[in-house]
């Protein structure tokens, strides 16, 4: 983190050396998770490119109060989004009572590798969600603010995505 | 929280060719770097232009001097001696640019400057017209005995108006 910090200071005073350093630490993880979205590695190239030509140039905006990859995550959304704007629409909220519920249902959520190929059955802004928290690692903040949705928000599509993971996983093994 | 291995495939990372072609596209699209390197071979090159401009300065000042003294050392003799009696005239006018008359306070010398003035003028005149009508390098005798004619006049006004105390050296 203290390296980060170091580098970050690098690339803005100029250092290209230090940028490739930060691109080489992130760029694996931007890249596969913007694969998600796009069966065209081309285009995720592009978003990847843009991501970071872009970060370079907002690098005296970025004041370290969040991690350095979750910064670069919402540009790299940004910029999908930008293409994709019509498929990015944020699903009606429930209520917090409704979103407690929800929450409780999904305590037994386990994760099967089948279900990996079930959330490309699921709205853009759902499985970002889920991923972002689930394989990424990112809090409900952090996502709230790469997304430009509410916490609140965050974590109820979070449950209902997994609450739906769940149901399918038992109509499926009931059917066997 | 879900392993990345069980989320993401092979397919989905990055080749090392891809990686290398992205970075190459960024570099591109990045401002240049502020290295110091780049300020010493601009002046460098800025040195180089400035020492390149006074080699090419001074290399036209010789070759037209060259061509100049060549064209001059061709003339025909009696050219040089147009050029010989003109050089002698504007030395002499040069050492004495105006004309100080001793007499001024008299009528009578003021009217022997006025006139001699006219003088000069009018071989001057004659000079520049005969120069006109003929041009530079006319070799004929007659232009030549002509200009000579004059030089030789304009130089006798001068030297009376100096031995006469005309001018005041």
């Amino acid at each position: 983190m203290h390296e980060e910090t170091e580098l970050l200071q690098q690339a803005k005073s100029g250092s290209h050396a230090a940028f490739r350093v930060l691109y080489d630490g992130h760029v694996v993880s931007l890249f596969r998770f913007l694969k998600q979205f796009s069966s065209d590695r081309d285009e995720v190239q592009d978003w990847v490119q843009r991501a970071f030509i872009k970060a370079y140039e907002k690098l005296e905006s970025f004041d370290g109060r969040s991690r350095f990859s979750s910064w670069l995550f919402r540009i790299g959304i940004n910029e999908m989004k930008m293409d994709r704007r019509r498929e990015m629409t944020i699903p009606m909220v429930s209520s917090e009572n409704d979103e407690e519920a929800v929450m409780q249902s999904t305590d037994d959520f386990h994760w099967k590798e089948v279900m990996g190929t079930w959330l490309y059955e699921l709205e853009t802004i759902k499985r970002m969600v889920f991923m972002l928290y689930e394989v990424e690692g990112y809090s409900h903040a952090e996502i709230a603010a790469m997304l430009n949705i509410g916490e609140s928000t965050s974590r109820s599509i979070l449950s209902r995505t997994k609450r739906w993971l769940r149901d399918k996983w038992h109509t499926e093994e009931t059917s066997i | 929280m879900i392993d990345p291995k069980d989320m993401y495939h092979d397919d989905d990372q990055p080749t090392r060719a891809e990686r290398k072609m992205m970075w190459r596209n960024i570099e591109k699209g990045i401002a240049p770097a502020r290295a110091p390197i780049f300020f010493i071979h601009d002046l460098r090159s800025f040195a180089y232009g400035l020492a390149a401009a006074f080699v090419i300065y001074f290399a036209a000042f010789g070759a037209w001097q060259a061509v100049k003294q060549q064209m001059e050392s061709d003339l025909p003799a009696e050219i040089k001696v147009d050029i010989a009696y003109r050089s002698a005239i504007d030395a002499l006018e040069g050492v004495i640019p105006v004309t100080q008359p001793n007499q001024q306070n008299t009528p009578q010398g003021t009217g022997i400057l006025t006139a001699r003035q006219e003088q000069l003028q009018l071989l001057d005149t004659a000079i520049a017209n005969l120069r006109k009508e003929t041009g530079a390098n006319d070799v004929s005798p007659i232009f030549r005995a002509r200009l000579r004619q004059l030089y030789t006049l304009k130089l006798q006004v001068l030297q009376q108006m100096i031995e006469h105390g005309e001018i005041e050296l």
